[in-house]
């Protein structure tokens, strides 16, 4: 007599399948791209861009306080979250002067995003090298972790 | 004496025999040799590998930069930036077509010279050439995709040169750091090129056929990778080998984090087991009789 019946592996069988499905459905059901990671990623690759521009350009590598960050989909208004153009306010301040930023973020599907200042042709000189760059701190790339906490997707 | 002697002697001799069948390393030795002495092979690795260094030469007598993609615009600011763009772009379109390429007609070959008769009834057990093709395929995929991302990497340092390099995140790396960075990068990606790779080795298996072997590995990845530019829903595209395949993004941003790379191992792990089972127990069946 086998130790577990046919009946026994149906049940597991579609026991298995049904936890599983139910487990797609559900994580189907939270969007890679969510406010809490654009807002959480942008304003410390921002900051981080913002050293890089400095150093780049001989002068010492200083870093914004991001203070404030407000970010929301231009592509799904009703609820902030998935790929497409986002809008990312920035309030910063850096040698004890508080400035603001409008960010456009562009979010691929792949968790990744450029994001676009106010002078996105703005240009540097690396002093390293002699060549001129794009201002890192006008146009930036970064990317989040899509399976980390963060899943709010919900408006102010 | 004599009729004891002729009674032994072909007993010892089919024993020899056995103990002299050649096992997997020699399959996988002669496999190998076949595919390094095939034409598209060498022409395709030389174009692969000498591609970079068109490329990063051409970016640098232009004034715009392909600032759409992921460190583009970082291109003439730090040579380690050349592997990278080549990573990204090779990660989407060529990864897949290259272990196709490789793999995809590694048994069918064999059926249209018709010389699996002679091979497996007379010489070598079925077990040895099925692990010497599959492991001769797969390493030799993982040569050509490291030689591809060590030429990129000599082709940036050599025209841009080896200054500090830049994370996701945007913060400056040190040049030691950022040869580890490339390198980890492209290892990455192996576990998903490999999956393709067992694909192209199941469908040869299965069709006999080495043109389906390259073409049906080459339109599941662009059909997959066509999903992952859609706004469909992300847990399938995380499912896909592609998504395995841009886990090294995690790993250069500035915090760093593993769960995409882990996932994407897991993944591309359960693939190869599925069609290289598939492929091995089809091959164990085959009925080698009809050629």
């Amino acid at each position: 007599m086998p130790i577990i019946s046919k009946r026994r592996i149906g049940s597991i069988t579609t026991a298995v399948v049904a936890a599983a499905a139910v487990g797609l459905g559900a994580s189907a059901c939270t969007p890679d791209t969510t406010r809490a990671r654009v807002e959480a990623d942008v304003p410390q690759t921002f900051a981080n861009s913002y050293a890089l521009s400095e150093q780049l350009q001989g002068h010492s590598a200083t870093r914004p306080d991001v203070t404030s960050t407000e970010c929301h989909s231009s592509v799904n208004p009703a609820q902030d979250s998935g790929p497409g153009s986002w809008a990312c306010d920035l309030t910063y301040t850096v040698g004890g002067k508080q400035e603001k930023t409008e960010l456009l973020v562009l979010i691929d599907q792949l968790g990744c995003y450029q994001a676009l200042g106010e002078k996105r042709d703005a240009t540097i000189t690396d002093k390293a090298t002699g060549a001129v760059l794009p201002d890192p701190k006008q146009g930036f790339d970064g990317c989040y972790d899509v399976y980390d906490g963060r899943t709010s997707v919900s408006k102010k | 004496m004599s009729s004891t002697a002729s009674l032994e002697t072909p007993t010892a001799t089919a024993s020899q025999l056995t103990q002299r069948r050649p096992g997997v390393g020699a399959v996988y030795g002669v496999e190998l040799g076949k595919l390094v002495r095939q034409t598209k092979v060498r022409v395709i690795s030389l174009v692969m590998i000498a591609a970079p260094w068109v490329f990063i030469l051409l970016v640098l007598h232009q004034d715009r930069l392909p600032l759409e993609t992921l460190y583009g615009r970082y291109l003439k600011t730090t040579g380690f930036a050349t592997p990278m763009v080549v990573l990204v772009v090779a990660a989407q379109w060529l990864l897949p077509l290259i272990a196709s390429f490789i793999s995809g007609d590694m048994f069918s070959s064999d059926d249209n010279h018709g010389t699996y008769k002679t091979i497996l009834t007379r010489s070598v057990a079925r077990g040895s050439v099925f692990w010497g093709k599959v492991l001769a395929a797969l390493s030799a995929t993982v040569v050509l995709v490291l030689a591809i991302g060590a030429s990129a990497l000599l082709a940036g340092l050599v025209c841009v040169g080896g200054q500090d390099f830049i994370s996701v995140g945007g913060t400056l790396v040190s040049p030691g750091a950022a040869f580890a960075d490339v390198a980890v990068s492209w290892l990455s990606v192996l576990p998903g090129v490999l999956g393709f790779a067992a694909l192209a080795l199941c469908v040869s298996i299965l069709t006999r056929n080495s043109v389906l072997g390259v073409v049906v590995p080459v339109v599941v990845g662009l059909v997959c990778q066509m999903y992952m530019f859609l706004n469909a829903w992300d847990t399938v595209r995380h499912l896909m080998l592609n998504w395995t395949m841009t886990a090294w993004r995690g790993l250069l941003d500035d915090p760093s984090y593993t769960e995409p790379l882990v996932r994407g191992v897991l993944v591309s792990i359960v693939y190869i087991a599925l069609f290289v089972t598939v492929g091995y127990l089809v091959f164990r069946r085959r009925d080698v009789k009809e050629g």
